[in-house]
């Protein structure tokens, strides 16, 4: 129809200008549908003044509210939503006015744009998601608006005592090695941003500190980007990290550097932070890095597999990002891993196959009954919201009639315990009939896996596992670990085995060229993590390089030789017909 | 004329897979949203094309040759498939799709003998033609094509790190009745206890659409809402199942990103919008480990929920899913 119309308006004899404006309206409408542009942009430095929402906006915006937001953070908006007993990172309490992510000064309310693009990006890191995609531009403007109005209640946006300043972000310094030094310098020394993020920014510095409500609060892990809550959705864009130098985060430890560092040092701070991750490509779905499902393991051509972390022989692969979830489907069900991923590179030869597990873990935990774990469930408390019981372990139903079998079981917890990694294998992977493959979480009765879990006390153990509560510890285990390092908030663990083994029926049994399913668990004794309570994976595949049959260097020249016969043979027969027909027309 | 059917029909099955894709693309990441979106940016793409194409023959007067409009169709189908749909699409679809593509493509150059007179006079230039020009592309191609098809399948047969292709059934037949809590329950038959209206009669479904912007939390709450809340107390508290289904029930939650398969999209249409409510607590209440063995039962990271809930629980947050997704659940008849 719309053609037609156009068509007809081009006969009737439309100007070429008119024509080129069709033009480029079309590719208006596709680009500003196709892209994600935020409609906010960041507002002048300076003085602000925050918008006066409408009554209907406000109105608008609660509907919104209690369909979408008060889950967590509560009907009065003073956190307290159903969720907030299971989370780590508590959802905000909006009550004090109190909003970690702005462009205004230490301790100032933010500004509209900063709310707008707090709820259209999320937090990540935490359960707030991005409501792009699911709220209009014009929904979240109204349940900004709500939250403004009616939630923030100790301090008013139109009070005319609360100074905004936005911040400026001067001349951003592009990222350089000496930008990088610099910055070094100074988040190690004038800044001491170290004490509280740790020398290779793993957030291991200081754990004992709380924020504005009571809750405890634990430093940034600055080589995962991607996480932070201030990201926006552009995790490796230094901005964000020059925006939250430059303006603290309110309510919490973290505090403002704008009157100590010139925006030339922040901006360099900025560099060296970024500096500080891996930057993998990010998948836009789950704006986390990128997973691929297939762990590549690299033959060694020379000498021995490596021993020790350290080892270049690592060099020559990058180190895979394996995301890791919490074991939350049989008790003991377990909400709070800390340990969100792993990464994994594997080397083998013709004897053994090592395994280097690297992974961010801000303390080095041992078991320890009298020590109390760091993000202990019960030390997680506030005296803020005292009526609120702040498990994040627990059944649901321990002492409930209904509630199956399950009721009741609950594990002793006492105390801090060990850190550990494992790679779980099926057992005899290969006579399974594709795609079955044993239930991830240990196993099951039918189809028992090969575990093989390292733990920071030292002990390495080859475990048979047939569901989580039935997993033997097995006597003969070729299993070892040559190196395993807790340094700057990281484990570095090596871990190898023979590729084949005496016990073909209990061991897996390594082949190359294959996809052979394994899942990884990783335990952090400082989130009283231990057994079934763990940080878990999905089904991963571990293919060792296969090696590369002589056939692929002969058949593909063969190939080449007939396409060209084959030009040959048209060339010919063309040329042929050329001259017959030329030969028709001399006739 | 012919030509223009034919061109229409090309329109149209290019319209067709592409928007199909979309939706299978939007149900496998769980995006509604980006599903009708890509839909309309498709139409809208189509309908670019053929104005632009209007605007360059037509109007401005500038003639492609036949080959080159050819390719550059191709191109243009390549680019729109392996680049700017995301999702990306396995390779056995793009085969599909860009065969289509090319069949297309032939049938619309050959439609005439002047068409494809048109259509294959650079190539018969190139193989007879004596002239420098003919010569030049003829010693390019006929060097490019062999090194190139040779490539293609040395890159084809070289050993590669690639997942084995599985294909899983998202929505398994379900058995005809299922034990809870020692409870035998027949899935034909049961009613959500919970989908009632302030008298406790059963609100036929439907009915509750009235209550889909009301405030649960409000004093003067239908029964029906009151329940609603507690199922989302519940799905956000209790059982915490936002931390795979994600805040907003679209299957993003924290831990999402880690499990594969991912967590259900409650939001999209393609999800719980087509089950019925006793399918659904059939789901809840096996969890991963209760599917055939067609769904993998030993990759999904779903709790067999009867173990950790009662069944009043379970109804209750199913009657919230549906609530909070403004989805009916699937009835038959009466």
């Amino acid at each position: 129809m719309k053609i037609r119309l156009m068509k007809e308006a081009g006969n009737k004899g439309v100007t070429l200008f008119s024509r080129i404006y069709l033009v480029l309206f079309f590719m208006g409408i596709l680009v500003a549908g196709g892209s994600s542009v935020t409609l906010a942009q960041n507002p002048p430095p300076g003085a602000y003044k925050p918008s006066v929402p409408s009554a209907e906006d406000v109105a608008a915006g609660k509907g919104i509210y209690f369909k979408k937001c008060v889950w967590c953070h509560g009907a009065d908006g003073a956190g307290n939503g159903a969720s907030v007993k299971r989370l780590l990172t508590k959802p905000r309490n909006f009550n004090q006015g109190t909003f970690k992510i702005r462009h205004t000064a230490s301790g100032q309310l933010p500004t509209d744009e900063d709310l707008f693009l707090t709820v259209k990006n999320g937090l990540p890191g935490s359960a707030m998601p991005p409501w792009d995609g699911i709220l209009t531009d014009q929904q979240i403007k109204q349940v900004v608006a709500f939250v403004k109005v009616e939630l923030v209640k100790d301090r008013k946006f139109d009070d005319p005592d609360e100074e905004i300043t936005v911040i400026d972000y001067g001349k951003q310094t592009p990222s350089s090695e000496e930008s990088i030094a610099r910055g070094k310098e100074i988040f190690m020394t004038k800044a001491k941003c170290v004490e509280c993020h740790g020398v290779e920014g793993r957030g291991n510095g200081n754990l004992t500190q709380k924020d504005d409500w009571g809750f405890p609060i634990f430093p940034a892990d600055l080589s995962k980007p991607w996480n932070l809550r201030g990201n926006r959705r552009d995790p490796y864009n230094p901005q964000n990290i020059f925006r939250e130098i430059s303006t603290g985060l309110n309510g919490t430890p973290m505090p403002s550097f704008h009157d100590e560092l010139t925006p030339e040092e922040r901006w360099d701070v900025a560099n060296f932070v970024m500096s500080l991750s891996h930057h993998y490509p990010i998948d836009k779905e789950t704006n986390k890095p990128a997973i691929s499902f297939v762990i590549k393991g690299k033959f060694v051509k020379e000498g021995d597999t490596p021993n020790d972390a350290d080892d270049p022989k690592w060099d020559a692969l990058e180190p895979q990002y394996v995301g890791m979830g919490s074991q939350i489907i049989q008790p003991p069900r377990h909400f709070l891993r800390t340990v969100d991923d792993i990464r994994v590179r594997a080397l083998f030869n013709d004897k053994e196959l090592a395994l280097l597990f690297e992974w961010s873990d801000r303390t080095e935990s041992h078991r320890d009954e009298n020590r109390p774990a760091i993000y202990d469930a019960t030390a997680l408390k506030s005296e803020s919201f005292p009526d609120v019981e702040y498990t994040t372990t627990n059944l649901t139903h321990e002492d409930d009639e209904q509630a199956g079998p399950m009721k009741g079981v609950r594990p002793p917890e006492v105390g801090t315990y060990n850190d550990g990694i494992a790679i779980q294998f099926a057992q005899a992977w290969q006579n399974l009939p594709s795609p079955e493959k044993p239930y991830f979480v240990h196993g099951d009765v039918k189809r028992g896996v090969d575990i093989w879990k390292w733990e920071s006390d030292g002990t390495v153990k080859e475990m048979e596992g047939r569901g989580l509560e039935q997993v033997t510890v097995r006597e003969s285990s070729n299993v070892k670990v040559s190196s395993a390092v807790w340094k700057n908030g990281r484990w570095r663990v090596v871990m190898k085995r023979a590729i084949e083994t005496e016990d073909k029926e209990k061991s897996a049994q390594l082949e190359k060229g294959k996809n052979i399913p394994v899942v990884f668990f990783a335990w952090d004794g400082d989130a009283g993590e231990h057994d079934g309570k763990m940080a878990l994976s999905t089904y991963y595949y571990l293919m060792l390089e296969p090696p590369v049959p002589t056939r692929v260097y002969v058949v593909p020249p063969i190939v080449a030789g007939v396409v060209l016969l084959l030009e040959g043979w048209a060339f010919y027969t063309a040329r042929k017909r050329k001259r017959e027909r030329e030969g028709a027309v001399k006739e | 004329m012919m030509k223009q059917i034919v061109f229409l029909i090309t329109l149209v099955i290019g319209f067709l897979a592409a928007s199909q894709m979309a939706f299978a693309g939007g149900g496998a990441t769980g995006f509604i949203n980006a599903g009708t979106f890509a839909l309309v940016i498709e139409l809208g793409v189509a309908l670019f094309v053929v104005f632009l194409a209007w605007i360059v023959k037509d109007k401005l007067k500038i003639g492609i040759p036949k080959l080159l409009q050819g390719v550059f169709i191709w191109i243009a189908a390549y680019i729109v498939f392996r680049v700017i749909l995301q999702p990306p699409i396995p390779f056995t679809l793009l085969a599909v799709y860009m065969g289509i593509i090319t069949i297309a493509i032939f049938l619309y150059c050959s439609i005439d003998p002047d068409s494809w007179e048109q259509f294959s006079e650079p190539i018969r230039a190139m193989l007879q033609d004596d002239t420098g020009k003919a010569k030049a592309y003829r010693y390019v191609t006929f060097t490019a094509l062999p090194l190139l098809i040779g490539f293609g399948t040395y890159s084809k047969m070289v050993p590669k790190f690639e997942e084995p292709v599985e294909l899983r059934t998202v929505h398994p037949a379900p058995p005809a009745s299922i034990n809870v809590h020692g409870e035998i329950i027949d899935l034909q038959r049961v009613l959500n206890p919970f989908r009632v209206d302030n008298e406790g009669k059963y609100l036929d479904v439907g009915k509750e659409v009235g209550d889909f912007k009301n405030n649960p939390f409000a004093e003067d709450a239908s029964q029906y809402l009151k329940n609603v809340k507690e199922g989302g107390e519940i799905f956000f508290g209790t059982a915490g199942c936002m931390f795979c289904h994600g805040d907003n029930l679209d299957g993003k939650g924290m831990f999402a990103f880690a499990f594969n398969p991912i967590p259900a999209n409650f939001a999209d249409p393609g999800t719980i919008a087509q089950l019925q409510e006793n399918f659904v607590f059939w789901r809840v209440t096996k969890g991963g480990p209760g599917v055939p063995r067609e769904t993998f039962p030993w990759a999904s990271a779903m709790p067999p929920w009867e173990k950790h809930l009662t069944k009043d629980e379970m109804w209750k947050v199913i009657l919230f899913e549906y609530w909070h997704t403004e989805f009916f659940p699937r009835t038959f008849g009466s």
